[in-house]
């Protein structure tokens, strides 16, 4: 594991990387309430936002890929929420909770390799954990004991195939392609350099 | 009205104050919260009314969503305990199930929106520097990304456009421009660290700008949640 401290530039790539994915989770935000809109008269809008649940999980596995060293996954996360509610986010305050809770459910698996293991496995893994870390959390938010339990199920399901592909299938592809562009040997080259 | 209060303050309170809400299950309480942020809101010299706007209609959407959800897939245990409290008609439990349910959510987002839209991001960062000790290095990181946010956009537009140009299709969410965007990020942060260190930065940085915690900032962090909480214990009764 390395356990160097984390540098400026770790936390300068965590908090651009951040604002990067703050252009897809507006995409995201405009795709679920368009979804919310036409599925509310059925019932159904509390559904909306959960086919694009697992890009908010994104940041943090691309930058624990990246950077390779403890706490990354949830400093990103608290990074992107505090950007977020700089620029007005409309949940505010609650969403640096929700923040922490999503980096820990993504750091969970990579903390149980000791941060050697970055396979597909891995990050199919924290995909996992973050969706049950969450859903409690927006469960207790939401109160979803005052819903019918298929809703409740479809819930969770939805996220979860949503973060299987998003966050275990889709950050694991794009990190491999800058690992294969030669990123992460540059990163760890200039590591090496600050010791 | 909370313009003035201390960020981190503001923060500890609202942050507690949503967690006590978390607790309470009363469309009461909720409308009530949600009347007084919007106080807290029209009484904001920061707080302009055409993002007030822009920001309370997918509060609005979402809210109505899960009032719909509620009233008509209410859960057995919710009806149960509604019944229970309350001597209500039939269907009428599953209605209040839904309000409950709807103004939550816009309770939770009105607090959200009036800590927002109050606060000054240069002044929240500098409050959690020097009053909740972080780093100076994670603080002035969430600045400048925060300032790049503009041109970050632009760069992304550009980087979707080199791809069009050689007539490759670009979808809303295709990897191709998001993997050139993490290339240059990576490259954008080293140099950025370089420049920064070059000239001085250091976590014994000095601040010009020096904010300080007052009787009135103590009250309001403790204060909000306390009668969130207070009153959700008198409407349990």
């Amino acid at each position: 594991m390395n356990k160097k401290e984390l540098t400026l530039r770790d936390y300068l790539l965590m908090a651009l990387i951040s604002v990067v994915f703050g252009v897809f989770y507006l995409l995201a935000v405009y795709a679920g309430t368009a979804l919310t809109t036409v599925l509310t008269p059925f019932g159904l809008g509390v559904l909306g936002y959960e086919p694009f649940y697992g890009i908010w999980f994104m940041a943090a596995i691309i930058t624990t890929y990246l950077i390779r060293k403890p706490v990354v996954g949830i400093v990103t996360e608290m990074i992107a929420a505090l950007i977020e509610v700089l620029l007005g986010n409309m949940f505010g305050v609650i969403i640096l909770i929700s923040a922490f809770i999503q980096g820990l459910g993504v750091e969970v698996a990579f903390a149980f390799t000791g941060y050697k293991k970055y396979t597909y496995k891995v990050t199919m893994t924290s995909a996992v954990t973050a969706t049950v870390l969450t859903f409690i959390w927006t469960g207790f938010r939401n109160n979803y004991l005052a819903m019918d339990w298929r809703i409740v199920l479809a819930i969770f399901v939805t996220r979860l195939l949503s973060s299987l592909f998003f966050t275990g299938y889709l950050s694991k592809l794009i990190c491999d392609k800058l690992d294969e562009a030669g990123i992460l040997n540059s990163m760890q080259t200039r590591e090496v350099h600050d010791r | 009205m909370i313009d003035s209060i201390n960020p981190t303050a503001k923060t500890v309170g609202m942050l507690i104050g949503s967690i006590a809400l978390g607790f309470t299950f009363h469309w009461q309480l909720n409308v009530l919260l949600s009347l007084v942020c919007l106080l807290f809101l029209m009484t904001s010299k920061r707080a302009k009314l055409s993002t007030m706007v822009r920001v309370l209609i997918p509060i609005a959407f979402i809210s109505v969503s899960y009032f719909m959800t509620g009233w008509l897939f209410s859960s057995e245990q919710a009806l149960f305990s509604l019944t229970n409290e309350t001597i209500v008609a039939g269907g009428r439990a599953e209605l209040i199930n839904g309000l409950n349910l709807g103004t939550r959510i816009l309770a939770f987002g009105m607090i959200g929106i009036s800590y927002s839209l109050t606060t000054d991001s240069y002044d929240l960062i500098v409050s959690f520097i020097q009053q909740a000790k972080m780093p100076m290095k994670v603080g002035y990181a969430i600045l400048t990304a925060f300032n790049l946010t503009s041109l970050i956009q632009t760069e992304y537009e550009h980087s979707k456009l080199a791809i069009q140009v050689r007539n490759l299709p670009v979808k809303g969410f295709d990897t191709k421009p998001l993997f050139t965007m993490m290339v240059r990020m990576v490259r954008w942060s080293e140099r950025l660290s370089l420049s920064m260190e070059a000239k001085g930065f250091s976590e014994e940085r000095t601040m010009h700008r020096q904010l300080k915690i007052k009787r009135r900032d103590i009250a309001f962090a403790a204060g909000f949640p306390l009668v969130i909480l207070g009153l959700g214990m008198i409407l349990a009764r």
